[in-house]
């Protein structure tokens, strides 16, 4: 079998593909057996989709030879949150209570990486519902606690918790995660993960389990923003079977020279995050040695989380009301998902309805725009938290002051800017709405000067 | 006294009973939460298990809560959602 890095980028791999130095059949039997047992160690795999995979590496290979290659991702196996459909093969939304879910079609976002070549090679793991009912355990999966890809004793972040640590495992090439809340930027952190959470409405929803409806997005997580920006490209654009999807052409390569980036007030000092202040101010000197402009910004202060919060409890009960009053709620593996789920099933129509025209009032947040280009803040104050303790006894803050990006639909992309005791710290790039360019060109500029998202667990 | 009832009388009783509006005194909690919690329980299609109607009851109490706390922040007198409907056009 040819030698290649399994950690290697999607262009080298691309281009080792092309040039005939590994077939995808090699490169997908590298990855299934990282998966077997890396990637099952740290239950990261929901599905393993061996049959599948080999057909579709067997198919990538014929085309290859045949010098007819569909795309730069064409035979490179990927993997995706269990969250997204794929046709006959179970789709759990990481529920003990749909444990025999099969949908006979493929989500969008799947079908387009297929069409680009892609193989796929696992569903990854997930919490269960992406955690709609409130969950406060690592262990809220159908599949256990997910561990984090540079430390078994640490949780690898959620919902999208095995996209974030088979990525960095090297279990497959790239992977696709969702976000109503934090599920991508969360995972990539604690994972020390690169991942995109796009404008919402850029990347079709269909085939991927609601859990919100007006704040879901599907997004890549990866080992670096150039894979980033290959997987997006990929799955980004207009569907007819989600209305949501939005028609402005994705242009992630715009030229935008020297850039404002806005920083928001922080609170190292309360969360006690010494090394993340390191981290952070490192970070900002890379940008300052790039030529960027640093500037202090404000956030108009609005009860964003509150909105959210009410969102995700009157959208997530209405999507799964059936399963709520149903019997199999208590199959569910977190107690603070069953009584959390139950309770959101009492959200006032008027509650739901303030938060939905708080969103039109939260627009005046835009105005930060007029000063910055794009914020850069810590996704936490640490790194994972512990994967045997509550969450209400081991989560601290996160960066910057609570911010109304989720509820604006704004794009991030997270990546890793140090690490504290052997764990990755992240840190993201958020920016307007549409305007996932400046994401992309502040993180992909950052990586080429450092070299944090290079690092691999020592044990993979 | 006679202690029977027609049997139009029980029906009544008893349809009202399932409204909860002839539910004995005694029954009723003294808190209101805890009412509510019990009233949501026997919606669902299974009873749920202690641990879950307590975290149920304080996951309730916060949806409450919220309501109370979102009421603090005043928004434009008839301002829309940020989502109105769109009259879908015939394929």
């Amino acid at each position: 079998m040819s030698h290649i890095d399994p950690f290697s980028s999607l262009t080298t791999l691309g281009r080792a593909l092309r040039e005939k130095k590994i077939s995808s059949m090699e490169l997908t039997q590298i990855y299934l057996q990282r998966l077997k047992t890396l990637g099952t160690e740290h239950r990261a795999v929901a599905e393993l989709t061996e049959s599948l995979a080999l057909k579709q590496a067997a198919m990538a290979d014929r085309r290859i030879a045949s010098g007819r290659t569909k795309s730069q991702l064409d035979g490179i196996p990927f993997g995706v949150k269990d969250l997204l459909a794929t046709k006959g093969i179970p789709t759990r939304w990481g529920s003990p209570g749909h444990h025999d879910q099969v949908f006979n079609y493929d989500a969008t976002a799947v079908s387009r990486l297929q069409d680009a070549g892609g193989v796929l090679v696992a569903k990854l793991s997930m919490i269960e519902l992406a955690g709609g009912g409130n969950y406060n355990v690592a262990g809220a999966s159908a599949t256990g606690a997910c561990l984090s890809a540079f430390d078994k004793n640490r949780w690898a972040g959620g919902s999208s918790s095995g996209s974030g640590a088979a990525t960095m495992l090297g279990c497959v090439g790239y992977s696709l995660g969702s976000e109503t809340s934090g599920s991508i930027i969360c995972p990539s952190a604690f994972n020390g993960a690169t991942g995109f959470r796009p404008t919402y409405g850029r990347v079709s929803r269909y085939g991927a389990m609601a859990l919100c409806w007006t704040l879901d997005k599907i997004g890549p997580i990866c080992r670096s923003a150039e894979d980033c920006g290959l997987v997006l490209n990929a799955i980004a654009g207009p569907d007819p079977k989600d209305f949501s999807t939005i028609s402005d052409k994705l242009q992630l390569h715009r030229k935008n020279g020297k850039l404002r980036i806005g920083l928001v007030k922080e609170s190292f000092k309360q969360n006690k995050a010494v090394e993340c202040e390191k981290a952070y101010q490192s970070a900002i000197s890379v940008y300052k040695k790039l030529g960027h402009e640093v500037v202090d910004v404000s956030i108009p202060r609005m009860p964003y989380g509150l909105a959210v919060e009410i969102i995700v409890n009157a959208e997530g009960a209405s999507a799964h009301e059936h399963f709520i009053r149903g019997e199999r709620l208590q199959m569910l593996a977190d107690v603070n998902q069953v009584g959390g789920l139950a309770a959101a099933l009492e959200t006032p129509a008027t509650d739901y309805l303030w938060a939905m025209r708080l969103r039109t009032e939260a627009l005046k947040a835009d105005s930060v725009w007029d000063k910055c280009d794009g914020i850069f803040t810590p996704v936490f104050y640490h790194a994972a938290v512990p994967a045997d303790l509550p969450f209400d006894k081991s989560f601290g803050d996160m960066g910057g002051s609570e911010g109304p990006e989720n509820l604006l639909g704004w794009p991030a992309l997270a990546f890793p800017i140090g690490f504290e005791a052997g764990a990755p710290l992240g840190g993201q790039i958020i920016g307007p709405a549409y305007r996932e360019d400046v994401c992309y060109q502040l993180a992909r500029e950052f990586q080429q000067e450092t070299k944090w998202h290079r690092a691999k667990p020592a044990h993979a | 006294m006679d202690d029977k009832i027609s049997r139009r009388e029980f029906s009544k009783k008893a349809a009202l009973a399932g409204l909860g509006l002839a539910v004995p005194s005694a029954a009723i909690s003294a808190d209101p939460v805890q009412t509510d919690v019990e009233k949501l329980d026997r919606q669902l299609a299974k009873p749920l298990g202690s641990d879950a109607k307590k975290i149920a009851k304080d996951a309730l109490a916060a949806v409450q809560r919220n309501t109370k706390t979102r009421l603090r922040t005043k928004l434009p007198e008839n301002s829309e959602p940020c989502t109105i409907y769109v009259p879908a056009r015939r394929a």
